[in-house]
């Protein structure tokens, strides 16, 4: 298989995954410091 | 509380796009035939138009939702706005790098300037400025009319990539043209569900970033009353 169709998908798989996850952390990160606001 | 609210939709939508993404990949190797020209190569083809197409969709959401937004002045109009052109851009950047590696073994080069490729990096570079632009105004609704008016300004490039192959001379190849698609049916039903589940991805990190721009508003406020 052609090392440039490879690599092609490879970024088709990581990028929606890398943003999907970035997006996620940053959420829950988020939600934590709006309890402790909310708490203190 | 709507943040605490549990997230179903949210992970629903995550598990159909994932089982989704890896059905069209299974398509892509599994059930497209090996194109007779370009050989397996030719396999990037399906999530590149795919990608292209996600990436025009989401700045043609940024243009609609920032027309909105400029008439009524509501701030859930100007966060779908930056969202989907934050993921557009995303999915434009693959559609570029994956097009550069199409590129090398067809064309010989990574990169050429000719009209499609050349409107295809101005619009990244024009949508790049935009995500930047955001945040480094002082005032929230000066950014947000800032964005809607500069978001409205830059979706020109998304007809403009749309028509270059078909207006100029260019080495681009035409996936729609009058004669319809010159494929076979298999790789006709492959591009059309890897269009759909990409669509689908669309949707799912949409909603997220909305969700993360919601949380990030209802902070600012926590912030703001607890200093006041």
């Amino acid at each position: 298989m052609p090392i440039y169709l490879i690599v092609a998908y490879v970024i088709f798989c990581v990028v929606p995954l890398y943003v999907g996850i970035r997006n996620s952390l940053r959420y829950r990160r988020l939600l934590r410091e709006i309890e402790m606001r909310r708490e203190s | 509380m709507m943040l605490r609210r549990k997230n179903r939709v949210g992970v629903v939508l995550t598990v159909l796009s994932v089982a989704a993404f890896l059905g069209a990949l299974w398509m892509v190797f599994g059930y497209a035939p090996r194109e007779a020209t370009m050989g397996d190569v030719q396999r990037i083809f399906y999530f590149h138009v795919a990608s292209a197409w996600v990436g025009f969709f989401g700045f043609f959401v940024t243009f609609v939702t920032s027309i909105v937004y400029l008439v009524r002045e509501e701030r859930h109009w100007d966060i779908v706005a930056a969202s989907s052109a934050e993921i557009g851009l995303a999915f434009i950047t693959m559609t570029l790098l994956t097009g550069m590696l199409w590129a090398r073994p067809v064309w010989g080069v990574y990169w050429t300037w000719e009209p499609r490729l050349t409107i295809s990096a101005v619009q990244w570079l024009l949508y790049v400025a935009y995500v930047m632009l955001r945040g480094s105004v002082a005032s929230p609704e000066r950014e947000a009319r800032f964005a809607a008016v500069y978001g409205i300004m830059a979706f020109v490039t998304v007809p403009l990539s749309w028509f270059a192959i078909r207006w100029w001379r260019t080495i681009h190849p035409q996936v729609v043209s009058g004669e319809g698609m010159a494929m076979t049916p298999r790789m006709v039903q492959t591009l059309l569900t890897s269009i759909g589940v990409f669509t689908l991805v669309y949707v799912t990190l949409l909603r997220q970033r909305i969700r993360l721009a919601l949380a990030q508003d209802t902070l600012t406020a926590l912030q703001l009353a607890q200093e006041s």
